[in-house]
């Protein structure tokens, strides 16, 4: 077919597409009564996230497992399984979502099948009748304002996973051993995940670390990359971008109460920040052109996470944008939402459901542990089906089975942290992009064009730099997406009834 | 690229004098050390131990030979062959059916006696300026061509590029005017005339199409990526290794899916490098075996055209 008349064809197809879909938006009403279970044999599709860089070979004996286990607990229902790997899945999704494939049940969170831009496509039905009805547990579990969060113009549109809420900051030592003879050292009684308990700051604390490997010169050691911008606004300066991403201008300290929004980037701490970095790499401890360091930024600390790397710096936050950093949506193209709903309910409240799209069959793909039924000895390797690393996404994490090095009560510890961490206000908030959403765009490629190389000081004249960087990001509106996050920011507050420092 | 510019120069060559002789050889070493040391240090790096190339760095000498970034590259055996195999019959595939479509297309916009030709032309050039993007693409592949999942989307996705018809296009235009006189005369039928009269004469401009269409197809994990789920192709396979890296440090650090890379480091800086020659390594042999075809026929070419 020649290039122009497939285009044309393209078009005119987009057009036709577009027309169709908007004409038969039914109303509410007519959607809660389609909405109701007919009881007929459905079998469900679902576009599995698969958490490794292939899809699993033997993703068959999988289907076959969670079918036959179907068979009791939701009877007249078959699930097919398509699994597509967390680095393909917003294409594959993005792409079948447009050419309104049939489909039930899909993984979606602020970045990956991003949320919000899928709900302004219709692709998501929305859940607010389904959740009470078809998930009661489900809607019992999640807190009232992680379910605010998920709410775009008053409805919910997908089911939020249970899992950790909280962010720590934190950073990957890499080498469990040097990292204890450092803490043995140097601060006595003191673990990777007390480190915060020292009261120290973050990066006094990484300092100390790396001039201590200089020092006692172990390996090639005492260098770093690079600081996590990102991650050491948010989860050590306890910025809270309120959902549009840490590259757009616009933060609240959820510590402060005065609920005053700024830009992070002319903040004191974003130039203390810089200017660590550039301490850093005066003296050494950051290097170019080499790709493995002795610290790593991490994005989260968890418990029982990488134990013995992992440098717990800070206390648990709430943050907006990851209290639903993982839902599962149901398709508007579903054809029994009911039944997608009491499946989604089976991953959080059935065990055997879960495990099996997490581990998958027992005996062909992992091994129990003899002595503890929630906790799997070994996953054979090479067996075709290992997706371990997706618990966090599908329905509730607390039914996972344990892997070999977490800890017994590892669960506990979670939800500990989920209802000790006191939650901030902010959570509940949604910032509606729209009447700045060009600004938005605007800053953020401002801020991918130079956050990046003042976090590994690659700049030769910082202040300079900065300076520019400042008078680029006000003359891409940054001061206008501030003053527009205030002004949703008070109406919510005092919608509320919230009061201001 | 040396071996054209050795056998244009040649009658040349005998005319220089030693010192201008010296200088010559001297400028051909310096650019083909160019050439030939990144070359070096990546088949060399990808054979060496890790952790030594991230202690000194990359050199084009092996440091400390190890296998282990090819361990991870060829872990599964058996689906790598497979994408080796997809890639290939993608590749001939599709290559021969680009350079089918691409020279017909030219051929007939570069006669003169096509009234039509410059509308036809327009509506190629058109789709290089104005693209309507992924999601119609989709849209038309999936649900109106029901190409999904088949080996026909990996090689009709690419079939058109216009710019190979722009290039076979002036090399048509090249041809004399004469010659297709002559044809007419003696009863050719266009298709005769296309591909018996004027193909040949322009190899050089075929060769250089099938040298970019066979790269484009090898090097395509795109459309494999958007378009099928059970066809991976080589350059989808590999790229998805390179997002194992992270996957696998991680997995290593928790203890569980006992890889099989012996000593505790993962080589993740000679992986990258195994990588590339796994991609590279088919399209060099067969791009050594032919070279002497190329540049026959870019010479031919440049005489009678």
């Amino acid at each position: 077919m020649n290039g122009f008349f497939k285009k044309a064809f393209c078009i005119a197809f987009a057009l036709a597409a577009a027309l169709a879909s908007a004409a038969c938006v039914p109303s509410l009403g007519e959607l809660e009564e389609r909405y109701d279970d007919d009881g007929k044999q459905y079998e469900l599709a679902y576009y599995l996230m698969y958490n490794d860089s292939n899809p699993p070979n033997d993703l068959k004996s999988v289907e076959a497992r969670l079918n036959a286990a179907l068979k009791a607990k939701l009877p007249d229902t078959t699930v097919k399984l398509t699994a597509y790997t967390i680095a393909e899945y917003t294409a594959k999704l993005s792409g079948a979502i447009a050419a309104n494939v049939k489909f039930d049940i899909c993984y979606t969170s602020p970045e990956v099948n991003p949320y919000l831009t899928n709900v302004q496509r219709e692709a998501f039905l929305p859940l607010d009748y389904l959740l009470p009805t078809y998930a009661p547990e489900t809607w019992a579990a999640i807190p009232e304002n992680i379910w605010t969060q998920a709410r775009v113009d008053g409805k919910i549109y997908a089911s939020v996973n249970e899992q950790i809420f909280p962010r720590t900051y934190c950073y990957d030592a890499r080498n469990a051993t040097l990292i204890t003879q450092f803490l043995n050292a140097a601060h006595p009684g003191t673990t990777t995940d007390t480190v915060n308990e020292l009261g120290m700051d973050a990066f006094a604390f990484m300092e100390e670390y790396m001039a201590w490997l200089k020092a006692n010169d172990r390996g090639a050691g005492g260098k770093i990359s690079s600081i996590d911008t990102e991650s050491a606004l948010q989860n050590w300066f306890g910025y809270d971008n309120l959902g549009t991403g840490m590259s757009t201008p616009g933060v609240v300290d959820i510590e402060d109460g005065s609920y005053t929004v700024v830009n992070q980037y002319a903040s004191q701490d974003y130039r203390n920040l810089i200017d660590t970095v550039y301490r850093w790499k005066s003296v050494g401890y950051i290097e170019e052109g080499v790709s493995v360091f002795d610290l790593t930024p991490e994005s989260n600390w968890k418990p029982g996470y990488r134990r013995g790397n992992i440098l717990k710096l800070s206390d648990p936050h709430y943050f907006t944008s990851y209290v639903i950093g993982t839902m599962n949506a149901i398709s508007s193209t579903s054809k029994n939402p009911a039944r997608a709903m009491k499946f989604i309910e089976l991953l959080r409240t059935d065990a055997e459901i879960h495990n099996i799209l997490q581990f998958g069959v027992e005996d062909v793909h992992y091994i129990k542990d003899p002595e503890n039924p929630v906790r799997i000895a070994e996953q054979i390797t090479g067996s075709g089906y290992n997706n371990a690393q997706f618990g966090w996404g599908l329905g509730c994490e607390f039914v996972s089975y344990l892997t070999p090095s977490q800890p017994a009560d590892l669960w506990e510890q979670v939800k500990k942290i989920n209802a000790d961490t006191p939650v901030s206000p902010l959570v509940g908030f949604n910032f509606n992009v729209a009447a700045v959403k060009q600004k938005i765009a605007d800053c953020k490629a401002v801020v991918n064009e130079f956050a990046p190389a003042f976090a590994s000081a690659q700049f030769k004249n910082k202040d300079d730099k900065l300076a520019e960087f400042l008078s680029r990001l006000n003359a891409a509106g940054a001061n206008e997406v501030v003053a527009e996050k205030q002004k949703q920011l008070d109406a919510y507050l005092a919608a509320r009834g919230i009061a201001k420092a | 690229m040396s071996a054209r510019t050795k056998i244009k120069d040649k009658s040349l060559i005998n005319k220089l004098s030693p010192a201008e002789g010296i200088l010559f050889y001297g400028l051909l070493c310096v650019l083909m050390i160019a050439v030939a040391v990144p070359f070096l240090t990546l088949v060399a790096s990808s054979f060496s131990s890790s952790s030594l190339i991230r202690a000194n760095g990359a050199r084009p000498w092996i440091q400390a030979f190890s296998l282990d970034a090819y361990k991870i590259v060829f872990m599964y055996p058996g689906d790598m062959l497979y994408s080796y195999l997809v890639s290939v019959v993608v590749t001939a595939a599709g290559s021969a059916l680009n350079i089918l479509l691409c020279a017909m297309v030219g051929y007939s916009t570069s006669r003169s006696t096509f009234r039509g030709r410059n509308i036809v032309t327009f509506f190629f050039a058109f789709t290089i300026m104005f693209q309507a993007g992924f999601v119609p693409q989709y849209i038309l592949y999936r649900n109106y061509l029901n190409l999904y999942n088949t080996w026909a989307v990996l090689i009709l996705g690419p079939v058109v590029i216009v710019p190979h018809i722009i290039i076979l296009r002036a090399f048509y235009a090249g041809v004399p005017g004469e010659l297709y006189d002559a044809a007419k005369v003696d009863g050719a039928s266009q298709y005769r005339t296309c591909f018996q009269i004027a193909t040949p004469l322009i190899a050089p401009g075929i060769a250089t199409v099938v040298f970019y269409s066979v790269l484009t197809y090898w090097n395509d994990p795109f459309t494999a990526m958007l378009y099928t789920d059970d066809l991976v192709p080589v350059a989808l396979y590999l790229s998805r290794i390179t997002q194992y890296i992270e996957f696998l440090k991680y997995a290593q650090q928790n203890g569980f899916a006992g890889l099989d890379v012996a000593g505790s480091e993962i080589p993740e800086d000679t992986l990258l490098y195994a990588i590339a020659i796994a991609t590279t390594a088919p399209m060099l042999f067969i791009f050594t075996l032919f070279q002497r075809f190329f540049v026959r026929g870019l010479a031919s070419g440049a005489v009678k055209g």
